[in-house]
């Protein structure tokens, strides 16, 4: 296999032939799907953002959303009733038409619950989704498929219009439309979806060639695409590295990739190489590492000066500062501050470093049982195992609690199936630009219910009135009410903001970074050779 | 030669040789680092601060004599911590796998025959099995299987394992002592006088194949300390949150180049310092208690 990928290296496409001129970058080995539908991880919808276009699309600058496939989408008066018009002649690479249709089979396929897709729950805003829900027992079994496998608030009005009920009035809706979720899809990608996800049919500017899965992936330029935004080299190609492997930034030295990260060992040694230095990009990144309690278990942890007490005890700087070399932020706030709309630094009152007053409050919650362990479950990565020790020792260190990690390789599952006891790793990717994505995911309906068990009907109004704001100005401010209250009320721990650097091959340029996935935007990307 | 005077001449040849009593002396000093961490330093390995991480070693006297690890904990105090589960480990496999292999070589050798048949096979089977390629696999396969965290729980199943792998060449050599031993005048004159298989075995046959085995054992505990730590750094021996010096090492390896080599080189000086010092004790004792190598 070393022999394929040695082929494909850059060295190998120097363009004396005029041969095509191939973009070499990786991603890591669990990627499962390419399904718009079901791709939730920074490797696939990075992939999927050229390989599809959406209705709008983000302004690297100002994470503003822009119509790009769609002509214009109009909101009704009270933001329930959206109308969105799409623009003529796209089409997708097989030749069929990217008209209303596709989105709405799109849409539909993936807010039908027995499908069960990664961005289903994205459509619980649009009327009719609760009929498409099947039934399942407590082990997550679909006993009864759900009524019916249409959303009844999709319409297609004609060919490139589309009207969109939503089931309660929501001021955000056209930022959403730009997630992965909600690309449009082919008939031909409809009747087998299987083969779709290994091999999607786009209507972006890239269309996927070959992919060997946990091999490699690669996707050539579609010569007849109708839109502007695309790069001006030929292909890119992906390898596939296994989680924590570092062998990614050895064959960026050798110049088989042209974009790649140093393992942290080395991170200093690459920033004091001024050669290097000249090559590298960076930028505030946006996804939220935070710790969250089992809250449906008994435990010291449902009371809130027990939470306080974790918190002001982690050292977020020092860990950060000594395991990130400096390549994370310290997270105050549950909403990126200054990142997307209603953000702001400093929101969480007891996210700041103080041994003192961590040891108060743990005395207020009444102390840690003896002889007990405080348990840490996170996934099966090795760079989040030294973080999350840093984390365990900090407070061994400042509150006596010792603890035990549970590196857990079937984490999502466990979290989905409330299968933990103590505290957990969680992180967070923002899908769209409004701070309401940084919080709806609280909302768990009922009491012990969701990740963490947490219920706070107050929060949960506050969504709602903020959901049914007229302008989406009005909206940020209530979205940000509801932040106060989850500050208030501190269920989960804010930790750590994402940092997104990437160092790049001499033959690049133009090499900028997604504002929510911190990965290079390959649709900017020039070579130059 | 009656056995007070084999111990005390082993120990007359063994005492002569300076490089045995420098090799006893280092693991004499491991073993008691093993049995009182406290003497060798006051400080937790399990007190980390983050703040204070991948501090050079700073002499004796300062609170960090070694420097610090990637996470702000005391190499000196994580090194000491290491030793216990490391011996205790290698101490546990070479003691079981003895005994196995000792009483299995006695029936073997003694009895002859289907017994004989039957244990020489299980021996060959045991062989051709790579031991590490097996170590792989077993303990990849329990990697989750939770034993708790006490001292003897968190090497228990590295020591199950290396055990397995460990007792065929005891067996062996102990069955070919035996072989030759029990045809010798003095055995064919206890049997005529009626002595029992027990006595004859125990009294008679035993006392003359352990020398060659006993010499070995040095050795062996060598190899079991250098194996877990191959299996650590693999990250399937002894489990973290517990400690060992292949742990250590694996952990300090990143930082080799990163500007931190003293987390790697601190457990890595004592495990070649302990391994070298067994195995020339090992040697020394093979040749003063082996009589086919004195002249």
């Amino acid at each position: 296999m070393a022999l394929t990928v040695a082929g494909c290296s850059p060295n190998d496409t120097e363009p004396q032939g005029g041969g095509p001129v191939t973009l070499e970058t990786w991603i890591s080995q669990d990627m499962e799907t390419l399904f718009p539908g079901d791709a939730g991880s920074y490797d696939n919808i990075s992939i999927l953002d050229v390989v599809y276009d959406g209705l709008v699309r983000y302004d690297p600058e100002t994470t503003e959303p822009y119509n790009y496939v769609a002509e214009s989408i109009e909101a009704g008066d009270d933001n329930t009733v959206w109308t969105i018009k799409i623009k003529p002649d796209l089409t997708f690479q097989n030749g069929e038409p990217v008209d209303a249709e596709a989105f709405a089979r799109s849409w539909n396929y993936t807010a039908d619950g027995d499908n069960a897709l990664y961005s289903n729950y994205f459509f619980g805003i649009v009327e009719g989704y609760d009929e498409m829900q099947p039934e399942t027992d407590d082990e997550g079994n679909i006993t009864t498929p759900g009524a019916v496998d249409e959303l009844s608030g999709l319409r297609v009005i004609d060919d490139l219009t589309l009207e969109v009920t939503l089931s309660s009035p929501f001021a955000g809706f056209a930022t959403m439309l730009g997630y992965t979720g909600f690309f449009p899809i082919a008939q031909e990608c409809l009747d087998d979806v299987e083969a779709c996800a290994k091999q999607p049919i786009g209507n972006g500017p890239f269309q996927v060639t070959d992919w060997q899965q946990s091999q490699e992936l690669t996707a050539e330029k579609w010569a007849d695409y109708p839109l502007d935004e695309t790069p001006d080299y030929d292909a890119i190609h992906w390898t596939e590295y296994a989680a924590g492997e570092t062998a990614g930034w050895a064959d960026f030295q050798t110049g088989d990739l042209d974009l790649s990260f140093p393992p942290t060992a080395e991170v200093e040694a690459a920033a004091n190489d001024p050669e290097l230095a000249e090559r590298y990009v960076e930028r505030p990144g946006s996804a939220l590492t935070f710790i969250g309690f089992s809250g449906y278990t008994e435990g010291p942890w449902n009371d809130i000066e027990f939470r306080k007490a974790i918190s002001m005890a982690i050292d977020r700087e020092g860990i950060i500062s000594s395991l990130g070399s400096g390549q994370a932020t310290p997270a105050d706030s549950w909403v990126v501050p200054g990142g997307v709309p209603g953000g702001e630094a400093g929101t969480c009152e007891w996210c700041t470093y103080d041994p003192e007053a961590a040891q108060a409050a743990l005395e207020e919650a009444g102390g840690w049982p003896k002889g007990e362990k405080l348990q840490i479950s996170l996934g099966d990565d090795e760079a989040e195992v030294e973080y999350f020790t840093a984390i365990g020792n900090s407070i061994e260190e400042v509150l006596g609690i010792p603890y035990e990690l549970n590196v857990d390789p079937d984490y999502f599952a466990s979290r989905s199936a409330q299968g933990y006891d103590g505290m957990f790793r969680n992180n967070w990717f923002p899908d769209y630009p409004l701070n309401e994505n940084y919080l709806s995911f609280y909302a768990s309906g009922e009491p012990g219910a969701g990740h963490w068990g947490w219920y706070s009907k107050e929060f949960e109004d506050k969504l709602d009135e903020a959901a049914g704001a007229r302008t989406l100005d009005e909206a940020v401010v209530l979205y940000q009410e509801a932040e106060a209250i989850l500050a208030e009320e501190f269920p989960t721990i804010p930790f750590r903001w994402s940092f997104s650097a990437t160092y790049y091959s001499e033959r690049l340029d133009n090499v900028t970074l997604n504002p929510f996935s911190g990965a290079p935007i390959l649709r900017e990307i020039e070579i130059t050779e | 030669m009656n056995d007070v005077g084999l111990v005390s001449a082993t120990w007359r040849t063994l005492r002569r040789r300076p490089d045995v009593i420098v090799a006893a002396l280092i693991v004499l000093l491991f073993a008691i680092m093993a049995a009182f961490p406290r003497l060798f330093t006051a400080t937790s390995p399990r007190a980390c601060a983050i703040r204070e991480a991948r501090l050079d070693p700073q002499g004796w006297g300062t609170p960090h004599p070694l420097g610090t690890d990637a996470l702000g904990c005391d190499v000196l105090a994580t090194m000491v911590a290491g030793v216990r589960p490391s011996l205790l480990l290698a101490f546990v496999v070479v003691g079981v796998s003895l005994l196995i292999g000792v009483t299995l070589g006695l029936l073997a050798g003694y009895y002859l025959g289907w017994a004989d048949y039957l244990i020489s096979r299980t021996i060959e089977v045991f062989l051709v099995v790579p031991l590490l390629l097996a170590a792989l696999l077993l303990l990849s396969l329990f990697k989750n299987v939770d034993l708790g965290a006490g001292t003897f729980s968190v090497i228990l199943l590295p020591a199950v394992v290396l055990t397995l792998f460990s007792w065929m060449g005891y067996a062996r050599y102990v069955r070919a002592s035996v072989l030759e031993a029990k045809n010798l005048d003095y055995v064919t004159a206890a049997r005529s006088l009626g002595a029992s298989d027990l006595r004859i075995m125990f009294r008679h046959v035993l006392p003359n194949a352990i020398g060659p085995v006993t010499a070995l054992v040095p050795t062996s505990i060598a190899a079991v300390i250098g194996t877990e730590a191959v299996l650590s750094f693999l990250g399937i021996g002894v489990r973290p949150p517990a400690t060992s010096w292949g742990i250590q090492i694996s952990q300090g390896s990143e930082w080799v180049l990163g500007g931190a080599p003293h987390i790697l080189l601190a457990p890595l000086i004592c495990l070649v310092a302990a391994v070298l010092s067994l195995v020339v004790l090992g040697d020394a004792l093979r040749d003063a208690l082996d009589p086919r190598l004195t002249a």
